[in-house]
């Protein structure tokens, strides 16, 4: 509605005809309406020249929902011109919604032309509870988010606008105790003190800001990451605009989580978007561990096997995003460590430049280095290494060979590639040779009963797919004199918490005399041949495997068995009672060791149940472990075909240990 | 010529039903197996209400057939099957093995766990989903620095209950009942947390309390 300006013409008559006449004037107005307000029941005392108050029993502006009662507008020096009557510091006292009854100081500009309202309000250290603010923000419609909150603000600063609508504003708030959560809980805060200062402007439609924020005291929680300002205080800043309520543009924005991440940049938002951040151009520096990795790290590693890693050391970079997708990433590196605590993975002062793109740039250098000190992987430790690399996209090539220390051997990269990085289809393709590493300390890291020998061998045809590790070649090693092989390897879940793994082994004439001596069980001369089908290991412990060893058909070597050998393979067929009281009673405790003609034992694991055979049935449905040969002549045979796995293990450890077999 | 064909067939179709029913999940075997490892994690807490479906070994022949002619042919089947096979069949009947050294590192783990999301479940912040999982209910009961404690242990649990239910499936040498133990432990853990006062997912994904 156009404004009929009956009141200004009223007091401009009053200004120009009843100069002196009259000391005041009274004046009732029963409505007057301008752009994007409208009044009704207008009181105005003027005490003349200048001095006026007005009461204004409802007062609506199109910003606010609820119309506004008994407004006390009290004005020490009216200014009146033939465009305007503006009062430059009136006192005005109004029941505003939500914050109730409220006094401030405001310059106020009444067009006399056009019936605007433009105004400029103060605020010194003003207090407010947020419920009240909260419900004050409902008011003038704006979207507050659906939140429980409690606390208190201090504002300071300034505002000016026209009607109901703010043009511009310079603030200084202090907020306390602030607690607040959302419904899901995935935002929340608790008694965070804070103080929020800057500056906002409208201009074409636009939304200008330049803010700054700091906090030393309270708790953040944006789901996941979880932020204690008492612990790092944090400053942040930022100044930008916003256009059409959906378009951010930070121009300059910058961070300092004290002894945690420094970091500065633009960036550029599309809310309407589905990947909202569509520009960035990120500088940090100073990113500290441990203090990065548990505030912003660890969060977002929960369901990985990175999750409960100690960190220490530091990393800066910088990263560029443009049309919403990853263009390039550069970290350096310095002293970085990592350990998951169970040696499954670590790694020791890992140092060097990483360079990440999306795609290589014609004549940019995008070759990374890496070397670290040490470190662990499976349990096997590692040695000192370098790595130079270049990672592009979703691919990671090798630059040039290397060699990673392990126990006393080490893993030599030929070649390295990895194609289709977090996709399904991931593949490596890896050429290396396993330089002979000590099977006894293999063994020290997995938990294993210990022998000698050492393990090497190519690595190629290594894949992943779905978590599952396999290996396409067979790992060779040379123990106790023979061979042993490890084809059909495959690792699931690798990194996790319950590897498991599965393999074919094949072994060849070792030689028992060795292989007895190192387990201390007991002297056997001879070789021993055979294969483990099916051998799953779950988290590093066999739980199936069908086993069948034996003195090769072709052996020549000689075949001798001491009386503790006798003893330990009896006690493992379950005769252990009847082999120790032969043994000890009659003529044959005269003699240290005896001749053999062959021996062998088999066993089925499955479900903690060993199903056990020897070489040949034997009489009483038992079965050979040891066939004899020549004078004195003695056989082992075994009687248990079912051996509870556990308690064989027990009884074969007890062997090894020096003792003799356990006799029940 | 067509009458040898014919009989084949029905051979075919016998032996094929032989297979079915010898496959079917120990439903019941399962619930006690569920319980005894629910018991042994939670440790010596009250025992679940007994369960209501003791008789479901001796019915499952049928019950978990189709309905109709079908499932009489089946039952049939299954009779003369029984003469002839006795053994396979009552294998197929056995109880569910939860005794070996996978089950037990798992279950070893989640009872270790166990202690220290007991006060989540009590407070009511977290429940037992329907999946057979543990899922986050009302964030806000947790002080929010241990919020992202209580992800991590929910993270580690569900990849050992993930991994519990594949191994017992695969430990009684039926993969393929992975899904049916997966449920089977949901419903018990419900039950479960019917008696503990805890909160569960009822069939809608709603969560209850008793």
């Amino acid at each position: 509605m156009r404004a009929i300006l009956f009141a200004a013409a009223l007091l401009g008559l009053g200004a120009a005809g009843f100069v002196r006449a009259v000391d005041d004037a009274h004046l009732s107005v029963e409505h007057i309406a301008g752009d994007g307000w409208t009044a009704h029941d207008i009181a105005i005392d003027w005490d003349l020249p200048d001095r006026a108050s007005a009461t204004i029993g409802k007062l609506r502006l199109n910003a606010i929902a609820q119309e506004l009662h008994d407004v006390r507008i009290v004005c020490p020096r009216l200014e009146l011109s033939v465009r305007a009557i503006a009062c430059e510091r009136a006192r005005v006292a109004a029941d505003l919604p939500g914050l109730g009854a409220q006094t401030f100081t405001a310059r106020l500009v009444y067009g006399r032309g056009d019936g605007s309202l433009n105004w400029r309000v103060e605020a010194d250290r003003q207090r407010a509870s947020v419920e009240a603010l909260v419900a004050a923000a409902k008011q003038l419609r704006l979207p507050v988010p659906a939140v429980d909150v409690t606390g208190s603000v201090i504002l300071s600063g300034a505002a000016a606008g026209a009607a109901g609508k703010v043009h511009s504003a310079t603030f200084d708030v202090e907020v306390a105790e602030i607690t607040l959560s959302n419904a899901a809980g995935s935002i929340a805060t608790d008694k965070l003190n804070a103080r929020v200062q800057g500056t906002v402007r409208k201009s074409r439609g636009d939304w200008q800001f330049d803010i700054d924020v700091s906090s030393a005291q309270g708790q953040v929680y944006v789901q996941p990451i979880f932020l204690d300002f008492g612990a790092h205080a944090m400053r942040a800043s930022a100044a930008g605009k916003l256009r059409a309520a959906r378009e951010l543009t930070l121009e300059r924005f910058s961070f300092d989580h004290s002894q945690v991440a420094q970091g500065n940049g633009r960036a550029g938002f599309d809310f309407a978007n589905e990947q909202p951040l569509r520009s960035l151009t990120l500088q940090l520096a100073g990113i500290e561990f441990p203090g990065a990795y548990e505030s912003y790290l660890q969060p977002l590693l929960l369901d990985t096997n990175f999750k409960s890693m100690q960190t220490a050391g530091k990393l800066a970079g910088a990263a560029t995003i443009e049309d919403g997708a990853p263009r390039s990433l550069d970290l350096t590196l310095e002293d970085l460590s990592l350990d998951d605590g169970a040696r499954n993975f670590a790694i020791e002062s890992l140092t060097g430049a990483v360079h990440w793109r999306s795609d290589a740039a014609a004549g940019d250098d995008v070759a990374s280095a890496l070397s670290w000190r040490g470190g662990a992987i499976f349990g096997l430790a590692m040695g000192a290494t370098e790595l130079h690399f270049t990672s592009e996209g979703r691919q990671f090539r090798l630059l040039q060979p290397a060699r990673i220390p392990l126990l006393d051997g080490a893993l030599a990269l030929e070649s390295f590639r990895v194609r289709n990085a977090g996709l399904p289809s991931v593949a490596f393709m890896v050429d290396a040779t396993l330089e002979p590493i000590d099977v006894k300390r293999v063994c020290q890291a997995f938990g294993w009963p210990e022998f000698g020998g050492r393990v090497g061998g190519t690595l190629s045809k290594l894949r992943m797919r779905d978590g599952v590790v396999t290996l396409g070649s067979t790992l060779r090693a040379q123990v106790f004199d023979g061979d042993l092989s490890l084809s059909d390897l495959q690792l699931q879940q690798p990194f996790g918490k319950w590897p498991r793994l599965y393999s074919n082994v094949a072994f060849d004439n070792l030689d028992l005399e060795l292989m007895t001596g190192a387990f201390s069980f007991g002297r056997i001369t001879g070789k021993l041949s055979g294969r483990i089908d099916g051998l799953r290991l779950f988290n590093w412990t066999p739980v199936a495997f069908d086993a069948r060893l034996y003195t090769p058909p072709d052996d020549r070597s000689r075949h001798r068995i001491s009386q503790r050998a006798v003893q330990n393979v009896g006690s493992i067929g379950g005769g252990g009672a009847g082999v120790t009281a032969a043994l000890s009673s009659g003529f044959l405790r005269f003699f240290d060791d005896f001749n053999y003609e062959r021996l062998g034992i088999s066993c089925r694991l499955e479900n903690d149940v060993c199903a056990m055979d020897g070489i040949a049935p034997a009489p009483n449905g038992g079965y050979y472990l040891v066939k004899g040969k020549g004078l004195p002549r003695i056989d082992v045979i075994g009687s248990s075909h079912r051996v509870d796995w556990p308690r064989l293990l027990e009884r074969v450890i007890a062997a090894t240990k020096g003792q003799g077999p356990v006799v029940q | 010529m067509l009458r040898h064909a014919s009989k084949l067939i029905a051979c075919c179709l016998a032996l094929s039903a032989c297979v079915t029913i010898n496959v079917y999940f120990p439903a019941a075997a399962a619930e006690k197996a569920a319980d005894k490892i629910i018991d042994g994690i939670v440790g010596g807490a009250a025992p679940a209400e007994p369960t209501k479906r003791e008789d479901d070994d001796k019915q499952q022949g049928a019950a978990r057939a189709d309905s109709g002619p079908q499932r009489v042919l089946l039952a049939a089947a299954a009779s003369v099957l029984d003469f002839i096979v006795p053994p396979a069949l009552a294998q197929g009947q056995a109880n569910l093995n939860v005794d070996t050294p996978q089950i037990r590192a798992l279950t070893q783990s989640m009872e270790a766990r166990f202690a220290q999301m007991k006060k989540y479940f009590d407070s009511g912040a977290i429940g037992l989903a329907r999946d057979g999982l543990v899922q986050v209910r009302d964030q806000n009961l947790v002080p929010l620095p241990e919020r992202n404690v209580v992800r991590k242990l929910i993270a580690e649990d569900n990849a050992d209950r993930s991994n519990l239910y594949k191994e017992m499936a695969a430990g009684n040498g039926h993969p393929e009942w992975e899904a049916d133990i997966r449920t089977t432990f949901a419903e018990r853990w419900a039950a479960r947390a019917a008696s503990s006062g805890w909160y569960y997912q009822d069939a809608s994904g709603a969560w209850t309390k008793k």
